[in-house]
């Protein structure tokens, strides 16, 4: 049983994970082996490697798949929903956004499967399955279970898919009509191979499988699910580059209102201002020139009167960061007395931050109170 | 006419069958030194490099069937073939219809015509065609490599086929890399990185052979510009009676010498 996590308790710090998962953005493969001296099958997704050095093999909880939230006209994996009745299965509706992991390289992030055995392993049959045409050493993967940890207020559905050489797509795995047992993809023994990895809603998607096949001798084996990590948008990617596999949906890690650091900034805080949510610190930004830590409040004299200031980071909008920044002053902290402060600057800091400072309309008077107020939008309006 | 072929057929069997094994040697007569015929399973157009220079070949992965049996390099992940020793084929009943659409006129047919292809996404039924410079280690290269189609030729293309090369899109539509039907010059071409990987489409319209013959440029961070050119032979097997009927008019014309 979880415990609710105490925010004021700063002296109880919880010891943070620090076992983050390696972001791969580029050519990587989800390889299921049937190990017939163990009788159970294995995981790993292996990326890198070369012809002078070797592949990492990695668990499958340590990794995650990013998925762009930019358009697919340029270095994004955001399309919109093609509209003909052959894409419904996608689980979005005409024009909507739908990001995905392309079946054909595109140099970022490409997810295959692959399998590894001593050939005549598996044996060959035909399967029942349509989408199967002749006899071959079959082995499958089933889809067990999506889970879904994001800010979308709709239903996030996945979908897998290949497109053949005539252009129609061959619908293996799709949620929107449920998880059934045809939701399942059919591969040869030793194979390689790509696919059309779709997800409608950003956030971050932990996709269960298991891999089963029939041994030459007839037997079924079938065990080993395995989980993958895929993130969706660019709060969902900071939160699998600072947490990994069950951790990222854990209500007392990974979620955006967790703080596993226990510095009393929670994880959304963090990503606003680009701080590490493994380390606890409460620093402020250093005004005018830092490029991380929390905003900085100062008093200073603005055209002749004293005012509160703020200097914050903030993320650019064009990379899509699904959180706005609110920066606010009141006289006495009652709620509905917060007003937005006037911009005085913002200075570019790279291609994803920038550094603003805005003014207290109000001068400092008696007392004044500033704060940021970060909002997360369940969708975006691109 | 049909009933004096039977007749022929009759009198004929143990010539005809002589006449046909004769004939499967022979036909398509632009057929030059032996070469391995690859059925199924994966390989690749692969691009190696040696004592500076470019090798193509192909590279096939354990498991590919070739001759009818499945290849085995162990410990090796594969076994190597020069490109005029080795032949993907598909059968004449592994037709497609060309898809409907503007986008795939490259193709070089009509929609709905059947076209023979050797699918990116893998059917267990044909070989299924790589792209790989993975035997490249990408420190060594400064560029990608450029593979260009330079020519085309062959009993496929004599009875009016094309070639095209080409991935599909994540909604089905068509990516064309090359494509005979519309001429061939340097936009007939595709890029893989040193080191990388790829599946294509390869599609060819008629039965026959084709010998299609690839350039292939990069640019080595120590030796400089390189390049080679190779020929790559593939067989869309043609309509089995074609060779039934050939045999018969053969038989007969022997038939009808032997009775002078």
């Amino acid at each position: 049983m979880k415990q609710p996590f105490l925010a004021s308790v700063f002296c109880v710090a919880l010891v943070a994970s620090t076992s983050a998962a390696e972001i791969l953005t580029s050519h990587a493969d989800i390889r299921f082996d049937y190990l017939t001296a163990n009788g159970t099958w294995d995981c790993h997704v292996q990326y890198g490697g070369s012809i002078e050095e070797p592949a990492v093999e990695a668990d499958p909880e340590s990794v995650a798949f990013p998925v762009r939230d930019l358009p697919s006209s340029g270095a994004g994996d955001r399309y919109a929903q093609p509209g003909s009745a052959s894409f419904s299965f996608t689980g979005t509706p005409a024009g909507q956004p739908l990001w995905i992991l392309p079946q054909s390289d595109r140099g970022y992030t490409w997810p295959g499967f692959d399998n590894a055995q001593v050939a005549g392993t598996f044996l060959s049959y035909q399967p029942s399955d349509s989408r199967t045409t002749t006899a071959a050493r079959w082995w499958k993967i089933s889809l067990v279970s999506v889970g879904y940890s994001g800010a979308s207020s709709g239903s996030p559905h996945f979908s897998l898919w290949t497109t053949g050489a005539g252009g129609a797509p061959t619908v293996w795995m799709a949620t929107s009509d449920g998880i059934a047992s045809t939701d399942c993809y059919y591969t040869t023994e030793n194979s390689h191979s790509h696919l059309n990895w779709g997800f409608t809603k950003l956030g971050v998607y932990r996709i269960t499988l298991r891999p089963s096949a029939f041994l030459a001798n007839g037997s079924l084996v079938e065990n080993g699910d395995h989980t993958l990590t895929f993130a969706v948008g660019t709060l969902a990617t900071w939160r699998a580059t600072h947490f990994s596999g069950p951790e990222i949906v854990d209500e007392d890690i990974g979620v955006p209102l967790a703080d596993p650091d226990g510095d009393g900034a929670a994880n959304l805080i963090e990503y606003a201002f680009n701080t590490d949510p493994n380390v606890p610190s409460s620093a402020p930004l250093t005004p005018g020139s830092g490029t991380s830590g929390l905003p900085a409040v100062l008093l200073e004299n603005i055209g002749g009167t004293d005012r509160l200031t703020i200097d914050f980071v903030r993320r650019k909008s064009a990379s899509n960061p699904q959180i706005t920044y609110h920066p606010e002053f009141s006289g006495d902290l009652a709620t509905g007395s917060w007003v937005a402060g006037q911009a005085l600057s913002v200075t570019s800091i790279d291609s994803n931050w920038e550094r603003v400072k805005v003014v207290d309309s109000q001068p400092a008077g008696t007392r004044r109170f500033a704060r940021v107020r970060i909002a997360t939008q369940a969708e975006i309006s691109y | 006419m049909f009933g004096i072929l039977l007749r022929v057929m009759k009198f004929l069997r143990p010539l005809s069958i002589a006449l046909l094994t004769t004939l499967f040697a022979i036909l398509p007569h632009d057929q030059s030194a032996a070469q391995a015929i690859w059925s199924s399973e994966h390989g690749d157009f692969g691009i190696g490099y040696d004592d500076g220079d470019i090798e193509p070949h192909w590279h096939l992965h354990n498991g590919a069937v070739v001759g009818g049996a499945p290849v085995d390099g162990s410990p090796e992940d594969g076994v190597e073939f020069e490109p005029e020793n080795l032949m993907p084929q598909i059968p004449f009943a592994k037709s497609t219809a060309r898809a409907g659409g503007a986008e795939w006129d490259f193709v070089g047919v009509a929609a709905g015509h059947a076209t023979w292809v050797f699918p990116a996404a893998e059917d267990p039924a044909l070989p299924f065609i790589g792209l790989g410079a993975e035997e490249l280690d990408p420190p060594d290269w400064s560029t990608p490599f450029t593979v260009t189609l330079t020519g085309i030729s062959g009993s496929g293309v004599t009875a009016g086929g094309f070639f095209s090369l080409y991935t599909t899109d994540s909604f089905g539509a068509p990516v064309v890399s090359m494509a005979s039907a519309n001429g061939i010059s340097a936009a007939d071409h595709t890029q893989i990185a040193a080191g990388a990987h790829a599946h294509y489409n390869w599609a060819f319209t008629q039965p026959g052979r084709y010998d299609v013959t690839f350039e292939i440029t990069g640019t080595h961070g120590a030796d400089g510009a390189k390049s080679a050119s190779a020929t790559y032979r593939f067989n869309v097997v043609p309509e089995p009676s074609t060779y039934a009927l050939l045999g018969l008019g053969l038989a007969a014309l022997g038939w009808a010498r032997r009775r002078r």
